[in-house]
């Protein structure tokens, strides 16, 4: 009766914001189900036969999540997975919400789910996880988790937690952990990805020598077999992509019996996650955007300008809750900005004045930032937001899912 | 070794002093010998690099002793001001509590109200000033969040108080406003 009425409330709550924001709302249904029925998720994912799948860590969870996904239905198999970005224990529910029905029960044979790293590690001790896929370590929203340190501890409860983990060889901070088991590894051809290119949080510590059974090319992924390795071919990606896809591609050989040419197939079909390094059509006008989580990523999206965008608009929304972190990232590249939008505006546009970039208009509100882009002229308009400005910027130009 | 010292971007305070220094027609160079530098920053780290840089930050004492003796603009911010209580005890002694992590806005004297970030597990202390001397635990770039503590380091440093372009003064301005109503 308690699962009935947690399903009903809960899906309840998810049609009417729909109702009132396409494509939003996707937590407080969640929020809801979960207060009168905790154990709605437990259960659920109990019910699924291939059992769970974690995807965790800093950066990449959404894309590696994506790629396995993708790499998994392409062998027919059904997959429950949490899509956007709604990856802590509400998001989790009312992803079970969208799919399940009435009894809370859903029909997948596997779950694939991108854990917020905070989130995971109390999830880890309630739900049984085959396998735990850990992507990095960064230093990363330090106003919630104060020290990289934290990050480390919270991804080797899960990897404790969990059946199996596989784990990213390049960072010594996952490969100094003791899992109570040995972990299985995903790694980087150095000669393809340079190590400057795939930096992780400090540490000072030996790093570790694993031996990874799948190595990331700058167009391939190989796996490496007994006596014979397989290599895949997949579209050109920078490093981060591409150890994101090669964590996909073990986790898959973790999982099934793969068929080879299945897999070159999709690999050289997937497309990245949405808002990362995507092009839209909006207005009759294509835009790239891309999204900007920390400093890292903020960066490697910069350094990945050639210099032609234009309009550019840069977007620090409420999610960047302490924003010191943007004068970390090196913006002296670019002479000018069209746009500076977002609740961190202000804060952003005083960092790029700083290092001596124009700023044309500085716009709080994220939906009026995202009219103004599209009023002004360029050949190649492009976008670098955080979540929250990317969430605000597609539902209000009409792209939310 | 100063990027292992900018967390969460102490280190721009130098760009900060850099800019308006510069537009004064003073030269700004970089030193690593803090017995001589005009202005020191000590930024914040993370566990794994205070840890590492234990030795070279305990041969600071001697030098940040004297520094706040003099009251010579210096800036200690975040993990690293933390480091050195206890140790400098012009610093004094500051009970741990349960750790904040919020926008704060901090009166260290009755003309001056310094605003910034902060998570720690201080219960006081968040800004200590002794003549141009700063230990805070405001981490990030303060200075250019507060313009009257700018102007006390560039009187301190023998400059002039700083000229803000407008824009960038009403840049602040709404940054100080969104922190006294968080």
């Amino acid at each position: 009766m308690r699962t009935f009425l947690a399903v009903m409330f809960g899906k309840l709550a998810r049609l009417l914001i729909r109702l009132v924001r396409p494509g939003g709302g996707s937590a407080l249904p969640g929020v809801i189900a979960n207060k009168i029925q905790p154990k709605l998720l437990a259960n659920a994912i109990r019910s699924i036969p291939g059992g769970l799948v974690v995807v965790s860590g800093s950066a990449g969870k959404s894309s590696t999540t994506s790629y396995l996904v993708s790499l998994l239905q392409s062998h027919g198999l059904r997959v429950f997975t949490n899509t956007s970005t709604a990856n802590i224990r509400q998001g989790l529910v009312a992803a079970i919400l969208a799919q399940s029905d009435l009894r809370g029960r859903i029909d997948f044979d596997i779950a694939v789910l991108e854990w917020d790293e905070g989130h995971g590690a109390v999830l880890a001790k309630e739900l049984p996880i085959k396998l735990a896929v850990l992507t990095n370590v960064l230093s990363d929203q330090l106003d919630r988790f104060v020290d990289p340190e934290v990050v480390i501890e919270m991804l080797k409860i899960i990897g404790v937690e969990a059946g199996s983990v596989l784990i990213n060889a390049e960072d010594k901070n996952l490969c100094q952990l003791d899992f109570g088991k040995t972990p299985l590894a995903f790694g980087a051809d150095r000669n393809q990805l340079p190590p400057g290119e795939l930096s992780y949080a400090l540490n000072f510590g030996a790093h570790p020598a694993l031996s990874h059974f799948v190595t990331a090319g700058a167009s391939s992924v190989t796996v490496h077999g007994l006596g014979k390795d397989s290599v895949y071919q997949t579209v050109a990606l920078p490093s981060h992509q591409a150890m994101n896809l090669a964590a996909a591609v073990a986790a898959l050989e973790c999982l099934i019996e793969v068929d080879p040419d299945v897999v070159q197939s999709r690999l050289l079909e997937l497309k990245p996650v949405f808002a990362r390094n995507e092009r839209v059509v909006v207005a009759d006008r294509h835009i790239d955007l891309r999204l900007v989580q920390n400093p890292t990523s903020f960066q490697k999206n910069l350094d990945e300008l050639v210099g032609d965008e234009l309009p550019l608009m840069l977007m620090a929304g409420r999610d960047i809750h302490d924003p010191s972190w943007l004068w970390t990232v090196d913006f002296s590249k670019l002479n000018r900005v069209e746009v500076v939008g977002g609740f961190n505006a202000s804060d952003l546009a005083l960092r790029l004045r700083f290092q001596g970039v124009e700023v044309g208009q500085v716009i709080t509100e994220a939906t009026e930032a995202g009219d103004a882009f599209l009023r002004l002229s360029g050949a190649r308009p492009t976008v670098l937001f955080s979540a929250d400005a990317m969430r605000r910027v597609r539902r209000h130009w009409g792209l939310a899912k | 070794m100063p990027e292992h010292f900018n967390n969460n971007g102490d280190q721009g305070n130098l760009e900060v002093l850099r800019f308006f220094l510069e537009a004064q027609g003073l030269q700004v160079s970089a030193t690593d010998d803090a017995a001589v530098a005009d202005f020191v920053l000590v930024g914040d780290a993370s566990r794994a690099a205070i840890s590492h840089h234990e030795q070279e930050l305990t041969r600071l004492i001697s030098v940040l002793s004297s520094r706040i003796a003099k009251g010579l603009p210096t800036l200690l911010v975040g993990s690293s001001y933390e480091f050195f209580i206890g140790k400098i005890a012009e610093l004094g002694t500051h009970a741990r509590t349960t750790r904040v992590s919020e926008f704060r806005s901090v009166t260290p004297t009755a003309e001056l109200t310094v605003m910034g970030y902060r998570n720690s597990e201080l219960a006081s202390g968040d800004v200590q000033l002794f003549g141009g001397f700063i230990a805070t635990t405001l981490y990030g770039p303060i200075l250019a969040k507060n313009p009257e503590l700018l102007d006390l380091l560039l009187l301190r440093l023998g400059a002039e108080r700083a000229n803000w372009p407008e824009d960038m003064l009403e840049f602040v301005a709404k940054i100080r406003s969104e922190i006294s109503s968080d």
